[in-house]
C-alpha cells in the first residue's frame, strides 16, 4: 500500500514536471469532424472562463469500429462518441477502459444527440424514390458502405430491415429477402460513411445514398440545393450515437475533470444549439422545438424495439457467419 | 465523357421534326425508329458510363484499402541502430542488435613474461531489445566471447511517466561511469581502471528517470549485491546492496561552450558476507592485486564515485573518480612485518574483533581508481561517448573515408596501504599497491558504429615483485612495466 502511496506521489510529481495545458483526445466517427470543430472550441471558451485553465481536445476519426479497435489497442482517448453503442460496449468489456454499465451514467442513455437514415438522390429525383421498396426498383443503384466496417452501414442495413419487417405479412425471412435484394443494387461497397458519400457525390455513382441525416444536409449544403435532393422516408431508423468517458485514461492522464465537464457540456442548451445547427436532432426539448422545422418529421423505430438491442443486432446480422455473410455470399 | 454524350444525343434528339420548319405532329416511322434507337443508345450509353465509373471507384477502393493494408503492414528496418521489425502503429517493436568486437595485443617489451600476446575477441554480443505497448520495454543480451553464452541483461522496463521508470532484472548497476559506454565505443582496446571497481552487472530493481528536459537523471535501485567486476545472476545472501546516482546537465542552455557538461554522483552500500573479495587487473587482462586466500568479505562495503563530463564540437573529455570501502576479514591472527623496506606499522590502524572467532581480524579497506581522458575528432564532427557518426562515411569508390579521432587517457589504481601492513590482507610481493596506465589511441570511424583503433598504453606498477625471488631474505620491488600496443576493429548494430 505504502509503495503504491509512493508511486503515486512520484507519478503526480513527473506528470506535474512535464504539465502544460490540459489536453484531452475525443476519438469519434466519421462524419462528426465538423461537429466536434464547432463544439470543442465554444467549449474550451466556457471552460477557459469558469476555471481559468487552458484546454484542447484533439480529434480523432473514422469507421467507428475501427476507432473502437484503436482505443482498445491503446489509443489514449479521454472520450470516446462513436456512432454505436455496441463499439463502446467492445472497449469496456474487451480493454476494461469504462465500466459495464457506462451507458447508464450520462442523460438519455449517453446519447446527447440522434440522427436518421434518409436518402439522398438526384437532384429532382429521377428514379421517383420516396419509400424504401423504391430502392428496390429495376435500374435503381443504391450507395451505402460496408456493413462490416461501417456503423453507419449498420444503421442503415438495419433501417431497412426494420422497415420491411414492418410491413405487412413481415417477418425476419421477408426483411432477409428485402435486404438481400437491396445489397444487389449496391454496386460499390465503401469502407465507411465518408467513402460512400464520396462514392454517390464526388464519383457521381448510384441513383440514391442511404445517408446518415447530418451526412445528407450537409452534401446538400456543400453541394448546393442544384445537385440533390433529400428524401425523407416515412420510416427509418432512430440512430442514437453514445458517448463515453473513457474513465481509466482519463484518470491516467489526469484529465478526468476537464473530461466530465465536456460530456456534461454537450447536454447544455448552447452546445444542444451547435448540435442542431450541424444537422444533429437535439435532446433538449427546448432547442428540439426550437428546430423542429427543419428536421422532418418520420415515423421512428429503435434498435431495442425490433432487434433486442445492439448486442444481439450485431451478433444475429454482423458477426462472421451472421445474416449479411449469408445476404451477400456470391451465388454458387 | 457522358456529358459530351449526352450532348451529342440531345443535339441529335433537338434535330428532329420538332425543330423542323414546318411543323409535322406525326413523324415518319423512320424517324420514330431513330429517336427509338438514340433513346435507347442513350441509356445504354448511360449505363456503360455507370459502370465504367463502379469499376473505376472499386479500383480507387482496392488502392485505398492496399495503401491502409500497407500501412498496417509490420515494418521492417534496418539502420545503424539495429534491424527492426514493428508494428504498423509503432507500438510494438523488436529490435536485434549485435556488437563484434576483435583485435590484438601485444606488449612490445613484455619484462615480466606475463602478457599473452593474442588475437582476441574482447566482446562478441548479440541480444534483442523491445518496445510493448506504450509502458513497457524489454531487453535480452548476451555474450559469446568466451565462446559459450553469457547473460548479459534481461530486464523489463515500467514506464509510469518520463521521470519515472521502473527496471527489473539483469542489467548494470547505477554506479561507475564507463560502465555505461558500450564495448562497441571504447576509445581504447578497455575500459579504464574505474571499472575494476563496483559489479558490471547484477540483478536487482531500480527506478530511474528524468527531469527538465533531461537535465536531471537519476536512478536508485536494490540490488543482490556483488563483488567488484562481477556480472552475477543470482545472489549468495539475504543481504541486498542499495545504489543511487544522479547525473545532471546544470548548464544546458546556458551557452555552447557548457551545454555538454555533465555532473554526476554515484554511491552503494551493503552488508557482505562469506565471499572472496575480487582482485584487480589492468587493461592488457593481467591480474596485478589478490587477496590471500583467506581473506572474505565481512561487514559493511560501500562506494562512492563523482564523474563528469563534457563535450564541445569535436571535442570530448571526461574524468572519473571512485572508492570502495569494504570491511575484510583476516583468517589469521598474523600481524605482520611487511618486505623490507616498507612500513609495518600499525599507528592509526583500528582493528576490530570479532567475537564468535577469537584471533581474527576485521579491517575496512579501500580501494580507489581514477581516469582522466581527452579526445579530438580531428575530422570535424561532434565527438560522443557514443561514437562519431562520420560526416562522409567511409566508401571507397568515392573516396570517402570517414572520421579520425585521437585520445589520450591517463587512468590509476590505488589498493589500501593497510591491506598490506596490517594483518598481511595482501603479498606485496605478488600484489601491486597501486598502478597508473596512460596512452593514446587513434580512432578511424569508419561508419557510425564501426571502427578501427591502434593504439599504446603504458602501466607502472607500484610493488608487486621480488627483487631476487629465490633470495632467503625477501625484498620487494616494483613490477617491470607493461607497453601495450593494441589493435582492434569493431562494429555495432
Amino acid at each position: 500500500m505504502k509503495t503504491r502511496h509512493i508511486l503515486s506521489i512520484l507519478g503526480i510529481a513527473a506528470s506535474l514536471a512535464s504539465a502544460s495545458k490540459i489536453q484531452l483526445l475525443n476519438v469519434s466517427y466519421d462524419p462528426t469532424r465538423e461537429l466536434y470543430v464547432d463544439l470543442n472550441k465554444a467549449f474550451a471558451e466556457l471552460y477557459k472562463s469558469k476555471t481559468g485553465d487552458d484546454v484542447e481536445i484533439k480529434q480523432s476519426h473514422g469507421g467507428s469500429g475501427k476507432q473502437a479497435r484503436a482505443v482498445i489497442d491503446g489509443l489514449d482517448a479521454d472520450i470516446v462518441t462513436l456512432a454505436l453503442a455496441y463499439d463502446i460496449d467492445a472497449i469496456a468489456e474487451k480493454a476494461k477502459l469504462l465500466p459495464a454499465g457506462w451507458q447508464k451514467t450520462l442523460p438519455h442513455n449517453s446519447t446527447p444527440y440522434t440522427s436518421t437514415i434518409v436518402f439522398l438522390v438526384r437532384k429532382g429525383n429521377p428514379k421517383g424514390i420516396k419509400d424504401w421498396n423504391d430502392l428496390i426498383k429495376p435500374g435503381v443503384s443504391v450507395i451505402t458502405p460496408n456493413p462490416k466496417t461501417s456503423g453507419g452501414a449498420r444503421w442503415n442495413y438495419l433501417a431497412a430491415w426494420g422497415w420491411a419487417l414492418q410491413q405487412p405479412g413481415g417477418s425476419d425471412a421477408t426483411a432477409k429477402e428485402f435486404v438481400k435484394k437491396l445489397f444487389q443494387h449496391v454496386p460499390v461497397l465503401d469502407a465507411g460513411a465518408r467513402g460512400a458519400t464520396t462514392t454517390f457525390v464526388q464519383r457521381g455513382i448510384g441513383d440514391v445514398l442511404l445517408a446518415w441525416e447530418n451526412e445528407a444536409f450537409l452534401s446538400k449544403k456543400e453541394l448546393g440545393p442544384d445537385k440533390v435532393d433529400i428524401v425523407v422516408p416515412p420510416t427509418s431508423i432512430l440512430a442514437e450515437p453514445p458517448v463515453a468517458l473513457v474513465e481509466k485514461v482519463s484518470a491516467r492522464k489526469g484529465t478526468l475533470k476537464a473530461a466530465k465537464s465536456y460530456l456534461n457540456y454537450l447536454y447544455t442548451p448552447e452546445a444542444q444549439e451547435i448540435i442542431a445547427k450541424n444537422f444533429y436532432r437535439p435532446r433538449d426539448a427546448a432547442v428540439a422545438a426550437k428546430y423542429a422545422t427543419f428536421f422532418p418529421n418520420l415515423k421512428l423505430f429503435t434498435i431495442d424495439q425490433l432487434f433486442g438491442g445492439w448486442t444481439k443486432a450485431q451478433k444475429t446480422h454482423f458477426e462472421d457467419g451472421g445474416i449479411f455473410d449469408q445476404i451477400i455470399k456470391p451465388a454458387n | 465523357m457522358s456529358a459530351s454524350l449526352s450532348l451529342v444525343f440531345g443535339l441529335l434528339l433537338a434535330a428532329g421534326p420538332d425543330s423542323a420548319a414546318v411543323p409535322n405532329p406525326v413523324p415518319s416511322p423512320e424517324v420514330a425508329s431513330l429517336r427509338a434507337w438514340l433513346e435507347a443508345s442513350k441509356t445504354q450509353t448511360e449505363a456503360l458510363d455507370q459502370k465504367i465509373k463502379v469499376l473505376e471507384r472499386l479500383h480507387e477502393n482496392d488502392l485505398e484499402d492496399a495503401a491502409a493494408a500497407a500501412k498496417a503492414a509490420v515494418r521492417l528496418q534496418a539502420n545503424a541502430s539495429g534491424l527492426w521489425i514493428r508494428s504498423a502503429d509503432t507500438a510494438y517493436a523488436i529490435r536485434f542488435r549485435g556488437i563484434v568486437r576483435s583485435g590484438a595485443a601485444w606488449d612490445l617489451v613484455d619484462e615480466n613474461d606475463k602478457t599473452l600476446d593474442q588475437f582476441q575477441n574482447t566482446t562478441v554480443r548479440f541480444g534483442f531489445d523491445g518496445i510493448l505497448g506504450k509502458a513497457l520495454e524489454f531487453k535480452i543480451n548476451s555474450d559469446w566471447s568466451k565462446g559459450s553464452v553469457a547473460l548479459q541483461d534481461a530486464y523489463l522496463d515500467i514506464k509510469y511517466a518520463p521521470g519515472l521508470k521502473a527496471r527489473i532484472g539483469k542489467f548494470q548497476v547505477p554506479l561507475e561511469w564507463e560502465r555505461f559506454v558500450s564495448p562497441s565505443d571504447l576509445l581504447f582496446y578497455d575500459r579504464a581502471l574505474p571499472a575494476q571497481i563496483g559489479p558490471n552487472r547484477d540483478v536487482g530493481a531500480q527506478l530511474f528517470g528524468a527531469f527538465a528536459s533531461d537535465r536531471v537523471q537519476y536512478a536508485v535501485g536494490v540490488f543482490n549485491g556483488g563483488a567488484d567486476a562481477s556480472n552475477l545472476n543470482n545472489d549468495a545472501n539475504d543481504d541486498k546492496d542499495l545504489y543511487g546516482r544522479i547525473w545532471t546537465l546544470p548548464l544546458k542552455g546556458v551557452s555552447e561552450y557548457v551545454d555538454g557538461l555533465g555532473i554526476g554522483f554515484a554511491a552503494n552500500a551493503g552488508f557482505h558476507a562469506n565471499s572472496t573479495p575480487s582482485g584487480y587487473k589492468v587493461t592488457s587482462g593481467n591480474s596485478f592485486f589478490s587477496w590471500k586466500a583467506a581473506d572474505t568479505v565481512d561487514g559493511i562495503g560501500y562506494r562512492f564515485a563523482p564523474q563528469a563530463q563534457w563535450t564541445f564540437g569535436p571535442f570530448l573529455a571526461y574524468g572519473e573518480w571512485i572508492q570502495s570501502v569494504q570491511e575484510i576479514k583476516r583468517g589469521i591472527t598474523v600481524v605482520a612485518t611487511d618486505s623490507i623496506g616498507k612500513s609495518s606499522t600499525n599507528k592509526g590502524v583500528v582493528y576490530r574483533y570479532n567475537k564468535t572467532t577469537l584471533g581474527v581480524f576485521n579491517q575496512d579497506l579501500s580501494v580507489s581508481a581514477w581516469q582522466a581522458a581527452l579526445s579530438w575528432v580531428i575530422t570535424g564532427e561532434d565527438a560522443n561517448v557514443a561514437g562519431v557518426s562520420p560526416r562522409h562515411p567511409f566508401n571507397p569508390t568515392t573516396g570517402d573515408v570517414g572520421a579520425f579521432e585521437i585520445s589520450a587517457r591517463v587512468s590509476g589504481l590505488s589498493v589500501d596501504d593497510k591491506a598490506f601492513t596490517n594483518a598481511n590482507f595482501a603479498d606485496s610481493t605478488v600484489s601491486a599497491r597501486s598502478v597508473l596506465t596512460y596512452g593514446a589511441a587513434l580512432n578511424w570511424h569508419l561508419i557510425k558504429g564501426s571502427r578501427l583503433q591502434i593504439g599504446f598504453e603504458r602501466t607502472d606498477f607500484n610493488d608487486g615483485a621480488l627483487v631476487d625471488p629465490s633470495a632467503a631474505i625477501k625484498v620487494v620491488r616494483d613490477r617491470k612495466s607493461e607497453n601495450q600496443l593494441f589493435v582492434v576493429a569493431s562494429t555495432s548494430f
